[in-house]
């Protein structure tokens, strides 16, 4: 071969494999890997619960601190509004929670954005968490994404989680054989574990902790997670804010998009502070923590997004977490969701 | 900015080579003048703070080149500036890379409380100051090419070689840029090949290995107590399999970027872990490092001339130092001196043995020995202190064990998919760790390297500068599909972690 045929057929080798690469990617989604698999089913549930409500409605966006943090039962009957937990999973994309919610906002209807502090500092990259949970239940993220978004996922996804992809598709049968769950589940197949889950207990939580578990028959007809009783004493991180706070240029525009969105189609967006453990780190460091979370509001004010909470209104003793230190419990929420009945 | 990047690859070499062959017609001044300026913006991607100290020492170096030629040849003068050129140059070095080591060991021989200065390594320092020293010595021996200021600029901080070598001569390398280069098919074909190569060799291969290496080392250095023998083997070989192919790599990317601009430099690899002697190990292993220890350090120490005495004495003396350059430690030294000792063994046993024809049982017995030597002395090499390599070597010599649970868990991650086992089928970590060195021993073994993968007959059989273009490019067809594969491999592997730095940059 000469040379100047090597250099050509190099480059259109190459560029022939990349393409078809492309084109074959989304054979890969649905192969059962390792992922959580429940926030299928509970993205499902959530989308029906909110949809099935009558505007004006109260939607709660954030990733799990929502989930767990904000009682919409509580809020509902105490200010006479809908209010749904559409909280999911802080590994989640903020466009992600954005989309999610845009699904079933309608006119007349309030956003109630809590965002995890690492979704300020964070830029638009998938990570190997979230692409991980795209490849395993969620397809349609996949298909529905703009040729750009496609393109960009595709470089994002490691090799190493190809071959993963692959096998796991090669083997599905003996995978799903031993990991039962291990598969997107449809709409009606969610609804169904849902009602039946909570069939005696939907209005209240279960006394004992023992029913926990992250599974969408663990979820009340608002969305909020249930049974968050007790506490692990799980240790304080710092949230990211001891050291100086930088926003991400991306997370602000996706930020600011959203707004510009709520505003198009009449929905009042604000936004608020999720909760923070007043333990460790975080007591230690308090100054540079309200100040970081002064520049945060500052900041979003500047935007012209109204911000419903002040640093103060956010720190909860240790007792008041769950498992982990984004994770309100039981009482925890009850607290959180009485602070907000008259913010909302 | 590293080879093993996106930036590198997609954007910063096609901008430097679109320029580079744009302004040919403008003649080799201007082609050397974009590798200049190129190279310059090269290492300030790695670190703008540095580039007033690479630039005051080009500067520093190129006026004492000058006025040494200006001077009668090895005249009084002449000596006095080279001494004082070479002395500036080893204090910036001494004071950047060894002035914390020699704190550090003042105050623990001395009880001293000297505070450490904690000086950040400039990237390339080891190299660019033996490039220049070479430059100067041989300026000051008559044999300088009197480069003007932008070939030297270009020659001393061209970028393929900037940060870990090869050390670039002089009389090789200039004259190629004196004269110029077109844009020509039989350059680029071999270098796109080239470069391929190495972008596998490094994120495929060495990652995977050093991802091994890491893990039981960084056991090791941590006091951890629960390491087997099995652990201690694994990772000594691991990390013997990460050096050479994160070298090698380095080195085929660096060959094959610079082939793409139509300039040869020279080899720094050719099959190490081949070598049936640690002699021949020295002249496969960072060649031009050898050369160039060879050519100014141990020649100028005397070599062989006074004796068999003296010449081992100046070999331990030129491999202490050549450990030292690696790294100002305790744990470089010793590497280097057990070299030096490897070397004096080989040269008495030469000696002993005379010129006994070898048999291929006494090549392969002597391949095997050697690889062995290597091997333990890699363990000095990479480990965090002298105390972790001897304990890293004991447990290398006590009884045959299986590999620990910790480890066994860390290889299965690195090496098995999680769908296999989530598959349930049943996989023995040690038989993945026996498979995982023996697939390295095979490439390093049986394997040919990356030039005699592309060139039929290899063009550094010449003296550089004046070797022909690389007409003789390989005919066979197995090198479209592989070099493809691995390029487009190698940019899958590198979305999986960020691109690993290379190990010798840290040298």
């Amino acid at each position: 071969m000469s040379p100047r045929s090597f250099v050509l057929s190099f480059c259109a080798l190459s560029l022939i494999t990349l393409l078809a690469y492309a084109f074959s990617f989304s054979s890969i989604l649905g192969a059962p890997l390792a992922a959580e698999y429940w926030l299928r089913g509970t993205s499902l549930v959530k989308l029906k619960l909110a949809r099935d409500v009558e505007s004006p409605k109260v939607l709660f966006v954030g990733g799990s601190s929502t989930l767990f943090s904000i009682d919409t039962a509580q809020l509902s009957m105490a200010t006479g509004k809908s209010a749904i937990n559409m909280g999911l999973h802080a590994g989640l994309p903020l466009k992600y929670h954005f989309d999610f919610a845009k699904k079933a906002l309608r006119h007349g209807d309030t956003v109630v954005v809590v965002p995890e502090y690492g979704y300020y500092r964070r830029d638009l990259a998938n990570t190997e968490w979230f692409i991980n949970q795209v490849l395993a239940w969620d397809g349609e993220y996949y298909r529905n994404a703009s040729a750009k978004e496609k393109a960009k996922f595709i470089i994002d996804t490691p090799g190493m989680k190809i071959v993963d992809a692959v096998l796991s598709d090669i083997f599905s049968k003996r995978i799903r054989e031993k990991f039962t769950y291990r598969y997107p589940v449809t709409e009606d197949e969610a609804l169904k574990v849902f009602q039946a889950g909570w069939n005696n207990v939907r209005a209240k939580n279960a006394p004992e902790r023992r029913v926990f578990q992250y599974y969408f028959n663990n979820i009340n007809d608002h969305g909020d997670i249930n049974n968050t009783v007790g506490s692990d004493s799980p240790k304080t991180s710092g949230y990211g804010l001891i050291e100086g706070f930088a926003f991400n240029g991306d997370a602000l525009s996706e930020i600011a998009n959203f707004k510009e969105y709520c505003d198009s189609i009449g929905v009042k967006m604000v936004m608020g502070f999720a909760p923070i453990m007043n333990d460790g780190v975080v007591k230690n460091n308090i100054t540079a923590i309200t100040k970081n979370m002064d520049g945060i509001k500052s900041k979003m004010t500047s935007m012209g997004i109204i911000f419903i909470d002040s640093p103060g209104d956010v720190f909860f003793d240790q007792k008041y977490f769950f498992d982990t230190d984004s994770h309100l419990n039981i009482d925890g929420k009850k607290l959180r969701s009485h602070d907000l009945e008259r913010k909302i | 900015m590293l080879f093993n990047s996106y930036t590198f690859i997609f954007l910063f070499l096609p901008i430097c080579l679109i320029a580079y062959y744009a302004v040919f017609r403008f003649g080799p001044r201007a082609q050397v003048s974009v590798l200049a300026i190129a190279s310059l913006v090269f290492y300030c991607g790695w670190d703008l703070r540095y580039l007033p100290l690479l630039l005051g020492s080009v500067l520093l170096n190129f006026v004492a080149g000058r006025a040494i030629a200006q001077c009668n040849k090895k005249s009084r003068m002449a000596k006095l500036i080279l001494i004082f050129a070479i002395s500036i140059n080893l204090l910036i070095l001494g004071y950047y890379k060894y002035a914390d080591f020699f704190i550090q060991n003042i105050n623990a021989a001395f009880g001293a409380d000297f505070n450490v200065l904690h000086i950040i390594l400039p990237l390339g320092i080891s190299f660019f100051t033996f490039t220049q020293t070479a430059f100067l010595v041989d300026t000051y021996s008559g044999k300088s090419d009197e480069p003007n200021l932008i070939q030297y600029l270009a020659f001393v901080t061209y970028f393929p070689h900037l940060i870990a070598g090869p050390i670039l001569h002089h009389h090789e390398t200039i004259p190629q840029f004196q004269r110029g280069a077109a844009i020509k098919a039989c350059w680029m074909a071999p270098g796109i090949a080239m470069f391929a190569i190495g972008l596998f060799k490094k994120v495929v291969i060495a990652d995977t290995f050093g991802a091994i290496a890491r893990t039981i080392f960084n056991s090791y250095a941590s006091g951890a107590q629960t390491l087997t023998g099995a652990d201690a083997w694994l990772g000594a070989l691991a990390y013997t399999f990460q050096l050479y192919f994160d070298f090698s790599a380095y080195c085929d990317m660096a060959v094959g970027a610079s082939l793409m601009f139509g300039i040869y430099i020279p080899l720094n690899f050719n099959s190490p872990y081949k070598a049936v002697s640690i002699i021949d190990f020295w002249r496969r292993w960072h060649m031009t490092l050898s050369r160039y220890l060879r050519d100014y350090l141990y020649i100028a120490l005397g070599g062989n001339r006074r004796g068999n005495y003296r010449r081992y004495q100046n070999l331990i003396i030129t491999m202490l130092i050549g450990g030292l350059w690696h790294g100002a430690g305790w744990t470089f030294i010793i590497w280097g001196g057990l070299h030096g000792l490897y070397l004096i063994i080989n040269h008495l046993w030469r000696a002993i043995s005379g010129g006994n024809r070898e048999t291929a049982v006494g090549r392969w017995a002597g391949r095997l020995l050697t690889f062995l030597c290597v091997v333990v002395a890699w363990v000095f090499f990479r480990s965090e202190s002298v105390s972790s390599a001897v304990s890293m070597l004991s447990a290398m010599a006590s009884a045959p064990q299986s590999l620990s649970p910790a480890v066994a868990k860390t290889v299965l991650e690195i090496m098995v998919p999680q769908a296999l086992i989530d598959a349930g089928f049943q996989v023995s970590a040690s038989y993945v760790a026996a498979a995982t060195i023996l697939i390295g021993l095979l490439i390093v073994w049986a394997c040919r390297n990356a030039q005699e993968l592309v060139f039929k007959k290899s063009p550094w059989d010449f003296p550089l500068e004046q070797a022909p273009e690389p007409e003789d490019w390989t005919a066979r067809k197995m090198l479209l599909p592989l070099s493809s594969a691995a390029f487009l491999v190698g940019l899958a592997a590198l979305i999986a972690a960020p691109p690993g730095e290379f190990l010798y940059f840290n040298f």
